[in-house]
């Protein structure tokens, strides 16, 4: 090897930071340590690999577990037998049925007669459902960014940039037009749309807001978080098709 | 011990079912509805766990079996493996530890599924060389070697200057 370590001796290195030497082993490999400055080169490097893997994934053990894993544990339930069965599960209730249709048909009825008047401004109950502590995107707003192409309204709503964002999932800025108006960002999760930022804009000068386009009205701050966020260039009008095909997964 | 003993355990080990699913599985979606197979497939099969072995061996042994079939039965392998141009952005604006992050993912994404397992069980769940080998049904050695060229790959791809802010 290049490092001045040969196989061998990288094969203790590597059991020395695994935790799996002990005894004399321990002791010979330190006191080689001790007179050997490339070892100890070598060995730093493996002691930060080591510490970055693990500060990479320790956050996972901080994030709300989700009801779907602990339900599990907390009531029987029917097994699961494929990747693809669980996600059909857990789609349940998102899917095609007319109660999920006759929903969306109520929640825009909502939208349109009541705008904001009966709602807390902020966040916006019109759009956005808090699940598990973050905000899922209502019937509405769902079925816009699940449907429509960016510039393409459906009831209050219209689509803006369509991007992949890191990690690998379509985000979508949308603009949001009531009484009042907001834009903003919302990322496929699973079978949902979670909302991502959502922020007020001001009134259209001297008309109406139908006439805002998708891309001009998105405020500076969405913007740069979409900028932060994406992947690659935004979706043109067929890549949004192709991914609209696929359910917004990837 | 009891059943709901049983259940209670696996109950405190979804965080870390989470984190090893996390680095078998790319997605996150996919992660969870690997913990979800795992945890099902336990709870079938829970009277083949043996007291006094390591349930977090059986359980990450169980999971990288539901990963296999999983493969086979996509049977499209490129449906699992992660964007290439994942590990692209290193330098984002965003905190020090989330570049960490990023690039330590998209890094790993790299590696082939055996060599990614070795590191992750190793690595990052700390298990010793005995039940890591135990959990992927190999010998000691194809881990330790699986090990060695794993962690050869990540440090070319990371680069010394990126792993740690």
């Amino acid at each position: 090897m290049s490092n001045g370590v040969d196989e061998s001796m990288m094969a203790v290195l590597h059991a020395y930071v695994d935790g799996e030497l002990d005894g004399p082993a321990r002791a010979d490999f330190e006191a080689r340590l001790r007179q050997d400055p490339a070892l100890q080169r070598v060995l730093v490097r493996e002691q930060r690999l080591h510490e970055a893997l693990g500060l990479a994934y320790a956050p996972v053990l901080d994030e709300p577990l989700p009801a779907r894993l602990t339900d599990l544990l907390t009531k029987p339930q029917a097994a699961v037998l494929s990747i693809a069965q669980a996600r059909a599960e857990r789609g349940q209730g998102f899917g095609r049925t007319w109660s999920y249709w006759g929903g969306i048909a109520a929640s825009l009825v909502l939208g349109v007669v009541l705008g904001r008047q009966l709602l807390p401004p902020s966040p916006d109950a019109n759009l956005a459902l808090a699940v598990d502590g973050s905000l899922a995107a209502q019937a509405g707003l769902a079925m816009a960014l699940d449907e429509q192409l960016s510039g393409q309204r459906l009831g209050a709503i219209t689509p803006g940039l369509s991007f992949v964002a890191k990690g690998g999932a379509y985000c979508r800025s949308f603009v949001s037009e009531g009484d009042s108006a907001s834009a903003g960002l919302a990322c496929r999760d699973g079978a949902q749309w979670r909302l991502r930022q959502l922020l007020p804009l001001p009134a259209a000068p001297g008309g109406s807001p139908q006439f805002r386009t998708a891309a001009t009205a998105l405020p500076a701050e969405l913007l740069q978080r979409i900028d932060e966020l994406r992947e690659g260039d935004t979706l043109d009008a067929e890549a949004e098709r192709q991914a609209r095909a696929r359910g917004w997964h990837r | 011990m009891s059943i709901e003993d049983l259940r209670h355990r696996i109950a405190e080990l979804l965080p870390r079912l989470r984190r090893f699913a996390r680095t078998v599985a790319w997605k996150p979606e996919d992660a969870d509805d690997l913990v979800q197979m795992t945890v099902e497939r336990a709870l079938k099969a829970i009277d083949q766990w043996q007291e006094g072995t390591r349930l977090d061996s059986w359980l990450f042994r169980i999971m990288k079996n539901a990963w296999i079939d999983e493969l086979r039965a996509r049977g499209r392998r490129d449906e699992v493996l992660a964007p290439e141009e994942a590990g692209e952005h290193v330098g984002v604006n965003e905190t020090g530890s989330l570049i960490t992050r990023l690039s330590v993912e998209s890094a790993m994404a790299r590696l082939p599924d055996e060599q990614r397992l070795a590191v992750s069980l190793v690595l990052v769940e700390g298990l010793p060389y005995k039940e890591a080998a135990a959990v992927l049904g190999v010998p000691i050695g194809t881990l330790t070697s699986r090990l060695a060229r794993g962690r050869e790959t990540l440090q070319r791809l990371l680069g010394d200057g990126e792993l740690v802010r």
